[in-house]
């Protein structure tokens, strides 16, 4: 093989399989999530990078608050996003926003691996404990409002009635069903259900009123 | 009934948060096609629930998770491409009873791409199926040849294995209760032709807590006799640093 040859194929499998960095359709940057994923159905590997690279650091935070395990969470986001790879076409933009399209498939896989894998409480993760945590450095404009908008909508859950967000927290967190909760906490289900309701009625109108849902 | 009237609605919170257990996640379904109660509140709380997704602390995805899951993608773009234009005709969604309402339905991605799902990462025997339902539908789709590979290394459990799928020129590779790569490496495909030495490829892969991986061969396996797998350092190599892991010869 002459040498040159080397070197460009080595340059190219980089450009392949490198960040988003390397993606050379720059047109492609100045999309929105939502037209990309037109490209994304297509079958474009570049518009998928540029979905992952937006909301990898979510879909994973989001994997291991509820799996409480690196490799758990790596399984879980791998799994998503080649879901979304495959199945780009089936979005729908009036469901929603990219983002919760794939925070919505993150979180039903993290709690289908979680309900497989049994070892529940061995595997949580609180907010506190988490050791190998890594903060995602906080990139554009548009991280910084996400940071923001979250770091807000964490505020108003903890402002809930500590029955309220406690139910909350361990279903939506933790994957438990209702009459696991119900076992848990010893009340009866239909409680359960109803503390669920009242808190995410109190959270959807304080969101609404603090212009998160806008 | 009654909107107002509704014994379920404290249902449809639960519903959102995930918390029914499956055998209950029916039977809500088919309420809520009739309850405008129900739906009016689905429609209400999505939002809500929604946020809570993006609202944990951030961390960063680690930057081997991107590669592998860039390598896969890239894997099957190359053979979508190989496939031509029919390749990615997405199949229409099923048609929902509930479209209008913004609500979350669980297990909703399941593979509308037939050709891509082929391509990687499916189980053998889902995959197998795959392609014999398209062999049965589309008529003019290459049958499939399932070759046994060897496992080269001693250490190995003894019940790892990893499968061939050829179609046509294409090919993928499946493997299960296959080893971790070693610290800081990854398995990169190599295909042996009539030279005396094997030529890379971008297919890079790992295998998941249960030892299973499946990775397409990019491009085509015409002049290819074997194709090999090993142990390379993250980003792969131009060169084999390693014995082979695996070898499948495509003259079996």
């Amino acid at each position: 093989m002459p040498k040159g040859a080397k070197t460009d194929t080595m340059t190219s499998r980089m450009t392949k399989i490198g960040r988003g960095n390397s993606i050379g359709d720059n047109h492609l940057q100045v999309l929105a999530d939502e037209e990309l994923m037109v490209h994304l159905a297509r079958g474009d590997a570049n518009a998928f990078d540029l979905i992952y690279e937006r909301h990898a650091d979510a879909a994973f935070s989001l994997a291991y608050r509820i799996s409480g395990s690196r490799v758990a969470a790596e399984e879980v986001a791998q799994d998503a996003f080649l879901s979304v790879w495959r199945n780009g076409s089936r979005y729908e933009p009036s469901r929603g926003s990219v983002r919760n399209w794939i925070l919505g498939i993150v979180h039903n896989r993290a709690i289908d691996s979680l309900r497989r894998a049994v070892r529940h409480d061995s595997r949580r993760a609180g907010d506190e404990g988490l050791a190998e945590r890594l903060m995602a450095p906080e990139r554009t404009e548009v991280e910084v409002g996400r940071r923001e908008q979250a770091s807000e909508v964490r505020g108003l859950l903890a402002e809930l009635p500590t029955d309220q967000r406690r139910v909350i927290e361990l279903a939506y967190f933790a994957g438990f069903t209702h009459t696991q909760i119900a076992d848990m906490l010893t009340i009866p289900v239909g409680t359960v259900k109803g503390r669920m309701r009242l808190g995410l009625e109190k959270l959807r109108s304080r969101m609404d009123m603090s212009g998160v849902l806008t | 009934m009654e909107p107002s009237d509704c014994e379920r609605r404290d249902t449809a919170s639960a519903y959102l948060l995930g918390a029914l257990p499956e055998h209950e996640v029916f039977s809500f379904e088919r309420h809520l096609a009739d309850c405008a109660q129900c739906q009016s509140d689905i429609h209400e709380l999505t939002s809500a629930v929604d946020l809570l997704g993006g609202a944990v602390p951030a961390m960063a995805a680690p930057p081997e998770l991107g590669e592998r899951i860039r390598g896969i993608v890239r894997a099957e773009a190359e053979l979508l491409r190989a496939a031509g234009p029919d390749a990615d005709r997405p199949v229409p969604a099923p048609r929902r009873r509930f479209r209008g309402l913004a609500m979350r339905i669980r297990v909703p991605e399941l593979s509308l791409r037939p050709r891509i799902a082929v391509a990687t990462t499916l189980a053998v025997g889902a995959l197998c199926g795959l392609v014999v339902g398209a062999t049965l539908l589309g008529g003019s789709t290459p049958r499939t040849r399932t070759i046994s590979a060897d496992i080269l290394q001693p250490g190995v459990a003894q019940d790892a294995s990893a499968t061939l799928h050829i179609t046509g020129q294409s090919g993928t590779i499946s493997v299960s209760n296959f080893p971790s790569p070693p610290a800081g490496r990854v398995y990169e495909v190599w295909l042996q032709g009539s030279g005396r030495m094997p030529r890379p490829t971008d297919a890079l892969f790992s295998v998941n807590s249960k030892g299973s991986g499946t990775v397409a061969v990019p491009g085509s396996l015409h002049g290819v006799r074997e194709v090999l797998v090993t142990a390379e350092p993250l980003g792969g190599s131009l060169v084999p640093t390693r014995s082979p892991i695996m070898e499948a010869s495509t003259e079996t």
